[in-house]
């Protein structure tokens, strides 16, 4: 039988024979073909929303900056919520920013990482916020919260 | 077209439509959907629910058991509180969506709550 790898092909491909040239094609495409079946079922990359803008955060002023202000420093939430925090205090609204990134490769492992902040606002008024995240160059979960009496007190955050 | 060259492709052709077939079942299978918990209903935080009067049991009524339990000692707060949680997530290989919910007890009244959501409403 005369297959693609025959020593009859070979020796066609090496004498510069039109049929060697569509024979390597052909093999090439299967070869592809393997990797791009490998690639699907080795490697899945998943990301979900937009990592918010931390660094933004500074530029908001507890009790000053208004919820156009935060619009415009940190964008549109991916989503909403509401805090009481006890009987003390009045609900709040939530402005929640979240991002998530999962990277799966058969060889290598699984690589999950998210962001979630957290901004308080209540009445039209920046509060504080709230935020972790175990993605980019935070090498180890971390956590921030501040609070307007935090602000006032002049820690950082 | 050469007689070696028809060969060539009928050797190959049956494993060119296996690989295609298989690519084309492992595309149609990736689109999985996920879903995790019991959707958790806000509302009944301020509707069904009364601060400094409500019960554990009314909560589990309300709300259904937590998915888990803790405690919490936030800078705004003046003593420790037993802290519920509940989780939903929804989605699929395009898009991610989820619930947290947090219930604070004082002791075995109910004390106050934070949500935050994405899912749709």
């Amino acid at each position: 039988m005369d297959s693609c790898g025959s020593p009859t092909r070979v020796r066609a491909r090496h004498n510069g024979d039109g049929r060697g040239r569509a024979c390597a094609w052909e093999r090439l495409a299967l070869v592809l073909g393997t990797l791009a079946v490998t690639a699907l079922t080795g490697c899945i990359s998943i990301r979900y929303g937009t990592p918010p803008h931390l660094d933004h955060l500074a530029s908001l002023r507890p009790g000053v900056s208004t919820s156009t202000d935060v619009l415009l420093a940190l964008g549109e939430p991916r989503g909403r919520g509401v805090a009481r925090f006890s009987s003390k205090y009045a609900p709040r609204d939530i402005w929640f920013y979240e991002y998530a990134k999962a990277t799966s490769t058969v060889f290598i492992g699984s690589d999950i990482g998210l962001t979630i902040l957290l901004v308080f606002v209540e009445a039209d008024r920046y509060e504080g916020y709230l935020w972790f995240s175990s993605i980019g160059s935070v090498t180890r979960t971390s956590a921030s919260f501040w609070t307007p009496s935090a602000a006032r007190s002049g820690e950082q955050p | 077209m050469s007689r070696g060259a028809a060969h060539c492709r009928s050797d190959t052709k049956p494993w060119t439509a296996a690989l295609v077939l298989l690519a084309w079942v492992l595309c149609a299978s990736c689109n999985v959907h996920v879903r995790v918990g019991q959707r958790p209903n806000p509302d009944v935080l301020e509707t069904s629910l009364r601060i400094g009067e409500s019960t554990h049991d009314d909560v589990r009524a309300a709300l259904g058991n937590p998915d888990g339990t803790g405690r919490e000692m936030l800078p705004i707060g003046d003593k420790p509180r037993e802290v519920w949680s509940y989780y939903y997530e929804e989605g699929d290989l395009h898009d991610d969506r989820r619930i947290f919910l947090f219930v604070f007890f004082d002791q075995d009244r109910y004390d106050g709550y934070m949500w935050f959501s994405s899912l749709p409403q």
